[in-house]
């Protein structure tokens, strides 16, 4: 793979606040097309990292790069082809649904939007909700709103922090076929932040362990089962990871 | 199995016992940093003041005609909103429990009556420190003694309390049924015979000033109020028992029919859900333009949404004014023209003052937003303008709406009638003057958060701690500090036009000031541009985890800065 389809590149990103490090000297790199999850337990990191990456928060040192452009050089460039959906959905209290998505598409002038926000209600089951504000709706379907404004401008870079939290059954898998669509089909770089380790299991080609906002491991799932001694198709990722961790998994418990 | 009322006690004492040792744990715990600090020592000193000083001038004016005006108005905005607070966005008012309150409370074996007391319960903080600040403020009134006045103010804050309590509950519970209509009913009924009041007060004094509150129709709006109060300010213990009878009376009706009632709370979530589907759609967002509109947008929708209530009351009320204005009789013709025009002159204090400092859905509010705006391709000065231009459409607008109002029902009196020039003359004055003042307010108002975001208050979840009120005050002082030091620049330019007018070329007086006060507002805006130009940097750099205190974290800005050779490569080579 060359460096033309990189999408995503982090060099030595650190943050910190006060003399507490919540990451540190972070390196990696999402080619188009490919999923990286982001593994770790709370406070590890991860969603320090995504922030950094998404331009919310200044880092401390690094450079970040998005589809060419350098979030701090050059920031708007680098914003109109990344896209976040934060771990809880603050969406605006006094704007509709369909508000939200032409806000969305009008910030990143997106002119003749209304097919494609009929597009993604129909796909992400809210057009019945489309006039409704915010209180009105579980917090799944914020959810989905959050995530139907970051699909919105068909972003080359996807920033997904715990993307699942609060979907139902349904939801997951349409999220789940989403995201893998964005990356095959869109050609877009995503990288997952999520707790749910059989979900990423499935949805990821790499995945990345950070702990104390340090990168522990990464690799392909079979990598990360080598790095444990584990044989090809052993464990799964829940297990690997425990093991990482020095946790003993314990196994169905017989009466 | 249904908690025993005794049970129900004993948890929520706890509850309360606990919240009340954390506050304080907290509370002190913050002391060690300056600008909690800071905040607290305002409030003690400002506490001192209502003491001293402070309660020595309200003597001195003789504010209690118009404690009692205030809490008649008060009485009466709880009836005039007890509809309207359902159907717009007030619905938090009254009997609305907190997300939290709902998750932990509702699935509890607790019966209605034990909730409804919890409620009651968790008021008694505010009308605590109510009680404390009129007691206060009251003390240097002769004859007054600070237990009485205590005594006597809590009555009168509890029962505003339990009142508006009250009635939001039964508003809530007719929302469901076919008497829905009854307290829009009720409203529009009392709406009326406040103005019928109104009228007849002035009619009655003709003069207008503190006479009217002497007329038979003031007394009559103000009855309630004044028998209320009566025993904070008795002058011994047997004139407090001989008039607090009323106000025991409705505080022990409103306490049995709260607490025997039990009505269904548990709906009450539900109920304000379901108000707020099918939102007003005030107008649509245009496809293209620049950045900073999609975000004045936004902020004009928030703010219209946020206080449809005033919207509709401004709505009624100024047609209804400018109608009742022109066609009233000949007797109220003088009467007319007063409350045209005092009415016009408080609105555009309150817009220029007030207004901007409290009707801001800007960057304060955007807090929460924060992760998804700036992940968004927009420039920190297109978002920062787009946020003070929201705000600003809405006040300026409603300004042009009440001058144009002003305008239609004000004609003069008939020793100094006013001609549409002289309006003419008073629009050039006013409004563009208003425009620059309104918008370096709301402009300063914004730009509050990103430099001193401790006296913004903006993470104060519910009601707010002693020391964020000696934050907001100090905000306060700031705010109309630097105002000052902006309007400097302004006042020299205006001044100096004036000179080069009147002086030098010759041209009228009015004309003269009329190019003066357009010049210095238009300062006045470049003024706001240029803050807004050098606040881009602050923005960006603006993390608001580090701004949030956290009792546990010692927080310092020293970054140790090293870089190792670590290098994860995804799926690439290299």
């Amino acid at each position: 793979m060359t460096d033309a389809a990189e999408v995503i590149s982090v060099k030595g990103l650190s943050k910190y606040y006060g003399n507490h490090a919540a990451v540190v000297d972070l390196r990696l790199r999402v080619c188009a097309g490919k999923i990286l999850a982001l593994v770790g337990v709370n406070g590890a990191g991860k969603t320090t990292t995504l922030r950094c990456m998404a331009g919310i928060i200044p880092p401390s040192a690094g450079e970040i790069t998005i589809a060419g452009h350098a979030l701090v050089g050059d920031a708007l460039a680098a914003k109109r082809k990344l896209c976040f959906v934060p771990d809880t959905p603050h969406l605006f209290d006094y704007l509709t649904v369909v508000e939200h998505l032409r806000f969305a598409a009008r910030i990143h002038g997106i002119g003749d939007v209304e097919s494609r926000i009929t597009e993604l209600l129909q796909r992400f089951e809210l057009e019945s909700k489309a006039h409704e504000l915010p209180q009105a709706l579980s917090r799944g379907m914020r959810q989905k709103v959050a995530i139907c404004m970051a699909f919105l401008h068909d972003p080359r870079a996807i920033l997904l922090d715990e993307p699942l939290t609060g979907l139902d059954p349904l939801g997951i898998a349409s999220m789940k076929e989403a995201i893998i669509e964005r990356a095959r089909k869109h050609q877009a770089a995503v990288i997952v932040c999520s707790h749910q380790l059989e979900v990423l299991e499935s949805l990821s080609d790499s995945i990345m362990i950070v702990d104390k906002g340090r990168c522990v491991v990464e690799g392909t799932l079979e990598d990360l089962r080598a790095r444990v001694g584990a044989k090809s198709g052993e464990l799964s990722l829940e297990e690997v990871f425990l093991r990482l961790k020095g946790v003993t998994p314990r196994r169905a418990v017989s009466v | 199995m249904i908690a025993s009322a005794s049970t129900a006690r004993a948890a929520f004492g706890y509850y309360a016992h606990a919240v009340l040792r954390n506050r304080i744990r907290i509370a002190l715990s913050k002391l060690v940093v300056p600008r909690y600090l800071t905040g607290a020592l305002i409030v003690a000193a400002l506490l001192v003041a209502m003491a001293g000083p402070l309660s020595s001038v309200v003597w001195q004016l003789d504010l209690r005609p118009w404690l009692i005006l205030f809490t008649s108005l008060q009485i009466a905005e709880i009836w005039i909103s007890m509809p309207l607070s359902l159907r717009a966005s007030r619905i938090q008012r009254g009997l609305a429990f907190s997300p939290s309150e709902v998750e932990l409370l509702f699935p509890a074996p607790l019966p209605r009556r034990a909730l409804m007391l919890f409620k009651i319960a968790e008021r008694s903080r505010a009308v605590l420190v109510t009680t404390l600040v009129f007691a206060l403020l009251s003390l240097g009134t002769p004859g007054v003694s600070l237990p009485r006045l205590a005594l006597g103010w809590f009555f009168v804050a509890s029962l505003v309390g339990l009142h508006t309590l009250l009635l939001h509950t039964v508003s809530q519970q007719l929302a469901r049924t076919r008497f829905a209509f009854v307290p829009g009913l009720i409203s529009a009924l009392t709406v009326l015979a406040i103005a019928f009041l109104v009228w007849r007060a002035f009619a009655q004094a003709p003069g207008g000033g503190v006479a009217v509150l002497s007329t038979p129709a003031a007394g009559a709006l103000t009855w309630l109020a004044t028998h209320l109060l009566a025993p904070a300010y008795s002058g011994s213990w047997r004139e407090m028992a001989s008039t607090l009878w009323l106000p025991l009376l409705l505080w022990g009706l409103h306490l049995l029919l709260l607490v025997a009632w039990s009505p269904r709370v548990e709906e009450v979530p539900h109920v304000s859900a379901g108000r707020s589907r099918n939102a007003p759609r005030l107008w649509s967002l245009a496809a293209e333009g620049p950045v900073w509109r999609a975000i004045a947008w936004k902020n004009v929708v928030a703010i219209s949404r946020r206080n449809a209530l005033t919207a509709w009351i401004l709505v009624v009320f100024l047609p209804a004014m400018v109608f009742a204005v022109r066609f009233a009789p000949e007797d109220y013709y003088v009467a007319g023209q007063f409350i045209t025009v005092a009415s016009f002159f408080v609105f555009i204090g309150y817009a220029g003052l007030v207004a901007p400092c409290t009707k801001v859905a800007g960057l304060r509010l955007d807090v929460p937003h924060f992760a998804l705006l700036k992940s968004m391709p927009i420039s920190a000065r297109q978002l920062l303008f787009g946020e003070v231009v929201g705000a600003f459409s809405v006040v300026y607008g409603t300004v042009l709406l009440v001058f144009l109002v002003w305008t239609v029902a004000y004609t003069g009196t008939e020793g100094m009638p006013i001609t549409a020039f002289s309006k003419l003359k008073a629009a050039v004055m006013i409004l563009p003057f208003l425009g620059g003042w309104i918008f370096i307010q709301i402009t300063l108002r914004n730009l509050m958060l990103l430099y001193f975001p401790a006296f913004a208050s903006f993470d104060a979840p519910r009601g707010s701690d002693y020391e964020r009120t000696g934050q907001k005050l100090l905000g306060y002082i700031v705010h109309f500090a630097v105002l000052l030091l902006f309007a400097l620049p302004a006042a020299i330019v205006g001044v100096l036009a004036y000179l080069v007018a009147h002086a030098s070329i010759g041209m009228a007086r009015w004309e003269s000031s009329a190019i003066a006060i357009n010049l210095a507002a238009i300062a006045l805006l470049a003024e706001s541009l240029l803050l807004i130009h050098l606040s881009q940097e602050r923005y960006r750099d603006f993390d608001i985890a580090v701004e949030r205190y956290s009792p546990s974290a010692s927080v310092s800005r020293r970054a140790p800065r090293k870089r190792s050779k670590g290098y994860v490569v995804v799926n690439g080579e290299g």
